[in-house]
């Protein structure tokens, strides 16, 4: 895994594939805000991108639990890491 | 311990009181076991629950314990009880339990959560806890911490929260004493959770102690994924591997399809055989055997389907690889309004329509499921490929065999076509509405447990026989009556007649709404003869040859369809001039590739979404669209 190095605020799909951020901003909807912390999605928690689907789709995450998610790109772009 | 399927009984607290009903209600996460432990709770006796307003499958049992008959009710999966529309799993568990305290039923939630991942889980428990009602929490795959060495502290947890909380292995017998026994006390208490906030992730941590080879057996698991993962989500290989993955299957309810449909064949033959004597009245014999018999034949040869179907889709829910499918092919259905969930039921819908509706129950967004339902109908099942065969080898003989091949894997295309583009348009009409983007969870692959799947198999087939085959039976009396009995004026057929199966037909109510039907659909080129193979076809498509051929004078038109194909070509009208043109057969086809031709798919609709308001629907504008392009196709080949 490698950690995304200048501590500026990025898109969680900015990140390449074996990078990781803590997620620092999540500018979402309060029902998606809702939906992404029932997983274990918020802020604080640190995300490794493990991969990116063809042609736009989602992202593959493992989050520090442990646990991994599926999270669509359209989601990912409002979700906001630092390194 | 024994479990009961008595619903007719009102079952209380004390067997013949009239406490209000003892009801335990087991919410989770997907994936945290709460299958298992219903299984375990109820030995597996279960029905679908009858609940107004209650669209999803929501089990129900009555189980006897301690001397007092008690409900469980098993609700779908939740992520959580925020958010979501009214009609999406978590709307409707919400008003689930609203119905649930009107009705006066006493109710104790028992929270099925995840022991190897408890964090997750104990954000849904902050939320169960506002609800108000007495809450349990059985902790599930103790069996896997304990093979693991790791240590889940349910005082700990307990005291934390202030609730019962129980360590459980679905797979232990003594599970459904310990969970039934933990339930039932919280409910004698009556005391809902007063716990004020807490944090989840803090409170995970600190009830969860990893043993010291935890950390190993961890990393191997999680290498096993992603070395599975790297293959099986690789960017070229992943979905070439989904889609070989789904043919597979598609191909396994395609080849299940023919031998259940002898199988069928021959049973109602040899039931014919036997009860067919008993009516001594001809009328009333073929009554029995071709309209009762026959449409429970066609629900028998549904089933095999059905069960391989439901099989397999829980193998791959169960195992994890189900969510690496959503992930591989969502970005492609996005754009026409259905999720990743989509592709396998409209894959499956290529072999037949009904367990392809049955399969979208793997669709967790409500709209995006209806919105499948709908279009599945278009997607071109094995039983048209006799009427397009039929059509191109009667129509269009002379062009060559390339020219009708090309013609025939058009049409496939054309139902796909047409259903991504009816998708797109329900999505922004009438099924429109917000949907969530892809969240989805995508657990480590794991063994499934066969005894769930199995069951899940069964139960599927049994209500499948029930709610749908019900309505195949009544849909193929009905439609015996209008292609036997004669219409008002018209005079019976004697039945030593020479062509007596043709003047009957002829006679029939069915042809009485052929011709009266005739001035609209000349406009497609369909005449009454065209149109009562239409009527009868509605049984199945496939019976379409077979009317024709009766029509037309051929005997067993089915097992020779060229006698049917050139006595079409050969059929002349009143001038002198071919009854039937090529032009009339693409609109036929065009009407075919369309109209949700079949009342077997029109029971599925009706049981999938509980009403026949969507089964009407969907019969409305694919016939509507159908038609209108066969009259489009119609003129314009007239023209050329």
């Amino acid at each position: 895994m490698r950690t995304v190095l200048n501590n500026e605020l990025r898109a969680l799909s900015a990140l390449g594939a074996g990078e990781s951020g803590v997620i620092a901003e999540l500018a979402l909807t309060a029902e998606e805000r809702a939906w992404l912390d029932a997983m274990g999605v918020s802020v604080g928690r640190a995300a490794e991108v493990l991969r990116h689907g063809v042609w736009g789709g989602p992202l593959h995450l493992r989050m520090d639990s442990g646990a991994e998610f599926a999270l669509a790109r359209e989601l990912a772009e409002r979700v906001k890491v630092r390194g | 311990m024994s479990a009961h399927r008595d619903h007719g009984r009102g079952a209380t607290g004390r067997e013949g009181g009239v406490e209000a009903r003892e009801t335990v209600v087991l919410v989770g996460r997907p994936n945290a076991g709460k299958s298992s432990l219903y299984n375990r709770l109820t030995g597996a006796q279960a029905k679908v629950g009858n609940f107004p307003g209650v669209t999803v499958e929501v089990l129900e049992g009555r189980v006897e314990h301690a001397g007092r008959f008690v409900y469980v009710i098993d609700l779908p999966g939740l992520y959580s009880l925020e958010g979501g529309d009214a009609e999406s799993d978590e709307g409707v568990a919400r008003r689930f339990l609203s119905g649930l305290r009107a009705e006066g039923r006493r109710v104790v939630l028992v929270q099925v959560l995840d022991a190897t991942c408890p964090a997750v889980g104990l954000r849904l428990t902050r939320e169960l806890c506002g609800l108000g009602f007495p809450l349990v929490i059985a902790a599930t795959r103790g069996d896997v911490l304990e093979a693991e060495g790791r240590h889940f502290d349910a005082t700990r947890l307990a005291d934390a929260l202030g609730l019962g909380v129980r360590l459980v292995s679905a797979r232990a017998a003594s599970t459904r004493e310990a969970v039934l026994s933990l339930a039932l006390d919280a409910l004698g208490s009556g005391a809902a959770p007063t716990v004020a906030g807490f944090d989840p992730d803090a409170l995970g941590s600190s009830v969860l102690r990893e043993a010291d080879t935890v950390a190993e057996a961890q990393r191997r698991a999680r290498q096993r994924s992603a070395r599975l993962d790297r293959w099986l989500l690789a960017p070229v290989w992943g979905p070439v591997l989904f889609v070989l993955l789904m043919s597979a299957l598609f191909g396994a309810v395609f080849y299940v399809a023919d031998p259940a449909s002898a199988l069928s064949d021959r049973m109602m033959r040899a039931v014919a055989g036997v009860i067919g004597p008993w009516f001594g009245a001809p009328r009333v014999r073929s009554f029995v055997v071709d309209g009762v018999l026959g449409g429970a034949g066609t629900v028998i040869t549904f089933l095999p389907q059905i069960v391989v179907l439901t099989l397999v889709m829980e193998l791959l829910d169960a195992s994890g690889y189900l969510a690496r499918g959503v992930f591989l092919v969502d970005r492609f259905l996005r754009g026409v309004g259905l999720g990743g969930r989509g592709f396998v039921p409209l894959l499956t819908g290529h072999a037949c329509a009904v367990p392809a509706i049955a399969a979208t129950r793997i669709i967790r967004n409500p709209r995006e499921r209806l919105t499948a339902i709908l279009v599945i109908p278009l997607m071109t099942c094995s039983a048209r490929v006799p009427t397009y065969s039929l059509l191109l080898s009667a129509f269009f003989a002379s062009r060559g065999p390339v020219f009708r091949g090309a013609l025939f894997v058009s049409l496939y295309v054309a139902g796909v076509a047409m259903g991504l583009v009816a998708s797109a348009v329900l999505r922004r009409t009438v099924t429109r509405g917000k949907t969530l983007p892809l969240v989805i969870e995508m657990p480590a692959y794991h063994r499934p447990e066969l005894r769930v799947v199995g069951r899940a198999a069964s139960r599927a087939a049994k209500n499948f026989l029930k709610d749908v085959g019900t309505t195949i039976l009544a849909a193929s009396a009905v439609l015996w009556v209008l292609l036997n009995v004669p219409a008002p004026g018209s005079a019976a057929v004697p039945p030593d007649a020479e062509n007596a199966a043709q003047l009957r037909i002829e006679r029939s109510v069915a042809a009485a709404m052929g011709r009266a039907l005739e001035p609209v659909t000349r406009l497609a080129g369909f005449d009454w003869r065209i149109n009562v193979g239409l009527i009868g076809s509605f049984g199945a498509r496939e019976l379409m040859v077979g009317t024709l051929g009766v029509i037309s004078g051929v005997e067993d038109a089915d097992d020779a369809p060229e006698t049917l194909a050139v006595r079409l070509q050969g059929q002349r009208d009143a001038q002198g001039r071919p009854r039937y043109s090529p032009a009339m057969a693409a609109a036929l086809l065009a009407f075919f590739v369309v109209a949700c031709q079949c009342m077997s798919t029109v029971a599925a609709i009706k049981r999938e979404t509980r009403s026949w308001r969507w089964a009407l629907f969907t019969l409305g504008w694919t016939y509507a669209l159908g038609f209108a392009l066969a009259v489009a196709v119609y003129q314009l080949g007239s023209r050329l």
